[in-house]
C-alpha cells in the first residue's frame, strides 16, 4: 500500500521569527528576526511534529495546492534553498528570515493579526523526502500553574492545540523533479465559503500557491462515486441509501468551501467498518490519493445535476424537485401494503399541480 | 577437619558462596527473557547447623566434608511446563568457558533405569567455577560449586511434599504411606503430560500463532530479542479477532512498516510490542474500527496516528 507522504515525520531545525500586525498607517512593522536555531527539547520536537502532521497529514482538513510563485524573493524560491543546503545554518537562518519578510509584506490588511513564524525542516516519508514547513501562530492567553497551587495569566501561549490559531504551509520535495515538488496548505479559513478571501493572503499572496485545478475533477469524481458507493448492492438498507443521497446533496451544496472524505463518512456513515469501507474506496481506488485530504470544492461541472433532486419508485414513477427546499416540498408520508401485498407510498407535495412537463 | 574448624571456613567463605549463587542466577535470567517462572527464583545457601548434621552426623561418610559437600549454595527454577526445561538445560551446557557442570540427577534418566518408580523428579546440576570471577565486588574463586535445581511446578509440589513428611527424616516410612505418596507422582506426570497437551493446543489457536508470527517479525526488524507482554497484545488481539481474520490482514502487508516499527521502537509501551505493526495497518486502512474498538486511552493511539503520517483531530 502507498504510505501517507507525512509517515516518519522527523524535525531537523526550528528558527522562530515574531510578525506584527500593520501600523495605522498600514506600513510594515519591522518584524523581529531570530539569528539563532531554536533549540526544542525531545518533548518539544513531538509535540510540535504532532501539530504538523495533524494540520497536514493524510485525512486532515489541509489542501494540496499548485506552487505557482517559483520567481526570484518566493517563498518557494528561499524554500528551495534551505532544501538544496540542508547542512548550511547560515541559509537556513537567511532565507527563514526573508520568509518572514515575505510574510510581512503579504499582510496587507490591518485586520490581520501578527503572530509568530515558525520555520522547520527535516525529513519526511518512506523516501525521506526532505521538508521546509512554514507556520504562523497567533498568540492566545491562558493560565499556567504558578506555585502554592495558584494559577498565572500569560498571553503569548501559541501552537497549542486549538488548530483555528495556526496555519501551516509545508513544502515536499520531490524524489523525482523539482518541477514535482509538492505544497500542502493548513489554514482554518480555507474551510469556510465566507472566510476564504481571508485564507488567500496566507497561501496565495505569502506562500505564492494557488487552488489545484484538478479539484474540480476531484470534485466530480467525489460525487460520482459516492452516489455509486451508496447505491452498491449489499452495504446500505433502502431507507440508509435514501438518507446518504439527501446527505451527499447538503455536502456538496453546504457553505464549507472544502471537501473532505473522512469529514463526510465521519458525519454520515455511522457504522464504522462501512465508513472504512468508503474511506478506502474513494481513497485508494478512486482518488489515487487526491482525495486524502480536503479539495477546493468547485461544483460548476455538476451544478445542474445537483440544481434538481429525483425520487424513484420501484414501479419507474419518478418525482423531480429542486434540491433547494426539497425536504420541506416532498415528503414521503409513508408505506402502506394492501390485503394483496402491495406496497404504495404515500407522498406529499407542498404544492398543486400547475401542469404537465412536455 | 573439626567441627570448629569447618564452621569458621563457612563463615568466613559464605559470601562468596551467596556471590557465585547469585552470579549463575543473574547469567541464566539474562539469557531467558521471556521465560516467566512460576517462583521467582532465588538463591538460598545453607544455614551452619544443616550443614553440620549433613557433614557429620548422616553416615554420609564424606573423606573432605568441606568440599565433598556441593550444595552449599543453591539455586531452583521453577518452571510450569517440562517442555521449557531443555532451554535451562542448554543455558548451564552452553556456558563452559565459565563453569564445568555434573549432573547429579536427571529426572528424564531416573524414569528410564527405573520404570517402574515414581519418585522424586527433579535436574541437578554442581556448576563448579573455572576461574576466578568478580563479581559484586568480591572474587568468586575457582573451584566453587553451586547446586542448580530445576523442576516443573508440578514436581515441586511433589517435592514439597515428600520432603517435610516423608523423606527427609532418617526413618523407614509406612509403606502404606510411601504407596499413596507414589501414586500422586504417577498422576502428576500424567498431569503434566496434558498440561503440555493444552499447551500445544493453545499455540495451534489462530491468535497465539499470530503472536508468535508478529513477535518473530518485530525479532528480526528490532534485531534483538524483544521483552513481550503476552497478556497485552492479546488482550488488544482478542478484540480486533474480526479484523485480524480479514483476508485485507496478512503478514506480508505489514512487514511494509518494519522501518517505521524500528525507527521509534520504544518511544512508547506500545511501539516496543508485537501488536505494533497491526495497529499501524488498521491507522492506515481501517481508522473507524480502530478508535470504536481500540479497548485502551485513545491518547495512546495519537503518538502512534503521527508515526503513521495520518491527522487524527477528533479521537472520538
Amino acid at each position: 500500500m502507498a504510505l501517507p507522504e507525512f509517515v516518519n515525520f522527523r524535525i531537523n531545525r526550528v528558527i522562530t521569527h515574531e510578525i506584527f500586525k500593520r501600523n495605522e498607517e498600514r506600513e510594515i512593522v519591522q518584524p523581529l528576526i531570530s539569528s539563532e536555531l531554536t533549540q526544542l527539547d525531545d518533548d518539544g520536537n513531538s509535540e510540535l511534529a504532532m501539530r504538523v502532521v495533524e494540520a497536514v497529514g493524510k485525512d486532515s482538513k489541509s489542501v494540496e495546492m499548485n506552487i505557482d510563485k517559483t520567481g526570484a524573493n518566493s517563498v518557494y524560491s528561499y524554500v528551495k534553498s534551505i532544501i538544496d543546503n540542508s547542512a548550511d545554518n547560515d541559509i537556513f537562518i537567511e532565507m527563514s528570515s526573508n520568509i518572514a519578510m515575505n510574510l510581512a509584506h503579504a499582510q496587507t490588511a490591518r485586520n490581520l493579526p501578527g503572530g509568530i513564524l515558525v520555520i522547520v525542516d527535516g525529513t519526511t516519508g518512506v523516501e525521506n523526502n526532505k521538508y521546509v514547513a512554514v507556520i504562523k501562530a497567533e498568540l492566545q492567553g491562558g493560565f499556567q500553574k504558578a506555585a502554592n497551587n495558584t494559577i498565572g495569566f500569560v498571553r503569548d501561549l501559541l501552537l497549542t492545540p486549538q488548530q483555528k490559531l495556526y496555519k501551516i504551509g509545508i513544502f515536499l520535495e520531490s524524489p523525482v523533479s523539482v518541477s514535482n515538488a509538492r505544497a500542502f496548505v493548513y489554514d482554518y479559513n480555507m474551510s469556510m465559503s465566507q472566510e476564504h478571501g481571508m485564507a488567500a493572503y496566507f497561501y496565495d499572496n505569502f506562500l505564492g500557491c494557488t487552488i489545484s485545478h484538478t479539484d474540480k475533477y476531484f470534485t466530480n469524481r467525489f460525487y460520482h462515486e459516492t452516489k455509486n458507493f451508496i447505491d452498491d448492492e449489499g452495504i446500505f438498507s433502502d431507507d440508509e441509501k435514501f438518507d446518504l443521497h439527501t446527505h451527499l446533496y447538503s455536502y456538496l451544496k453546504s457553505e464549507t468551501a472544502t471537501l473532505n472524505i473522512t469529514e463526510f463518512s465521519n458525519q454520515y456513515i455511522s457504522e464504522p467498518a462501512k465508513r472504512d469501507l468508503y474511506n478506502n474506496h474513494m481513497q485508494n481506488l478512486v482518488g489515487e490519493e487526491g482525495l486524502n485530504r480536503s479539495i477546493t470544492k468547485d461544483i460548476s461541472d455538476i451544478q445542474t445535476k445537483l440544481r434538481m433532486r429525483k425520487v424513484i419508485f420501484s414501479n419507474k414513477v419518478k418525482i423531480s424537485a429542486p434540491s433547494d427546499g426539497f425536504e420541506n416540498n416532498v415528503k414521503v408520508v409513508e408505506e402502506v401494503q394492501d390485503e394483496e401485498g402491495k406496497i404504495s407510498t404515500i407522498v406529499s407535495i407542498a404544492g398543486k399541480v400547475s401542469g404537465l412537463d412536455k | 577437619m573439626t567441627v570448629d574448624e569447618f564452621t569458621s571456613k563457612y563463615e568466613q567463605e559464605k559470601l562468596l558462596y551467596l556471590a557465585w549463587g547469585n552470579y549463575i542466577l543473574s547469567k541464566i535470567k539474562h539469557k531467558l527473557k521471556n521465560t516467566s517462572f512460576q517462583i521467582e527464583p532465588k538463591v538460598r545457601i545453607k544455614d551452619i547447623t544443616s550443614l553440620i548434621a549433613k557433614a557429620y552426623y548422616r553416615d554420609k561418610n564424606y573423606a573432605d566434608p568441606y568440599s565433598d559437600i556441593t550444595d552449599k549454595v543453591g539455586l531452583r527454577f521453577v518452571v510450569l511446563l517440562s517442555s521449557e526445561i531443555p532451554a535451562i538445560n542448554d543455558i548451564i551446557k552452553n556456558s563452559t568457558h565459565e563453569w564445568s557442570f555434573s549432573k547429579d540427577r536427571d529426572f528424564e534418566q531416573e524414569r528410564l533405569d527405573e520404570p517402574l518408580a515414581f519418585d522424586y523428579q527433579s535436574m541437578h546440576y554442581i556448576l563448579t567455577a573455572k576461574a576466578d570471577i568478580s563479581f559484586n565486588s568480591v572474587t568468586i574463586p575457582t573451584g566453587i560449586t553451586c547446586e542448580v535445581q530445576i523442576r516443573t511446578l508440578l514436581q515441586h509440589a511433589y517435592s514439597e511434599l515428600s520432603h517435610s513428611r516423608v523423606y527427609k527424616p532418617s526413618f523407614d516410612p509406612d509403606a502404606k504411606v510411601r504407596r499413596v505418596v507414589a501414586k500422586s507422582m504417577a498422576l502428576l506426570e500424567t498431569t503434566d503430560e496434558y498440561f503440555e497437551e493444552v499447551n500445544s493446543r493453545m499455540n495451534e489457536i489462530g491468535i497465539f500463532k499470530l503472536l508468535d508470527q508478529l513477535t518473530a517479525l518485530l525479532y528480526s526488524t528490532v534485531g534483538s530479542e524483544p521483552i513481550v507482554s503476552v497478556k497485552a497484545n492479546i488482550f488488544i488481539m482478542e478484540v480486533f479477532a474480526i479484523e485480524l481474520s480479514s483476508d485485507t490482514f496478512s503478514i506480508s502487508i505489514i512487514e511494509e512498516f518494519a522501518p517505521y516499527v524500528k525507527s521509534n521502537f520504544k518511544k512508547t509501551f506500545l511501539n516496543s510490542q508485537p501488536i505494533i505493526f497491526f495497529i499501524y495497518f488498521m491507522i492506515m486502512k481501517k481508522k473507524s474500527v480502530l478508535l470504536e474498538k481500540w479497548p485502551l486511552t485513545k491518547e495512546e493511539l495519537r503518538p502512534l496516528f503521527i508515526q503513521a503520517g495520518v491527522s487524527v483531530n477528533d479521537l472520538g
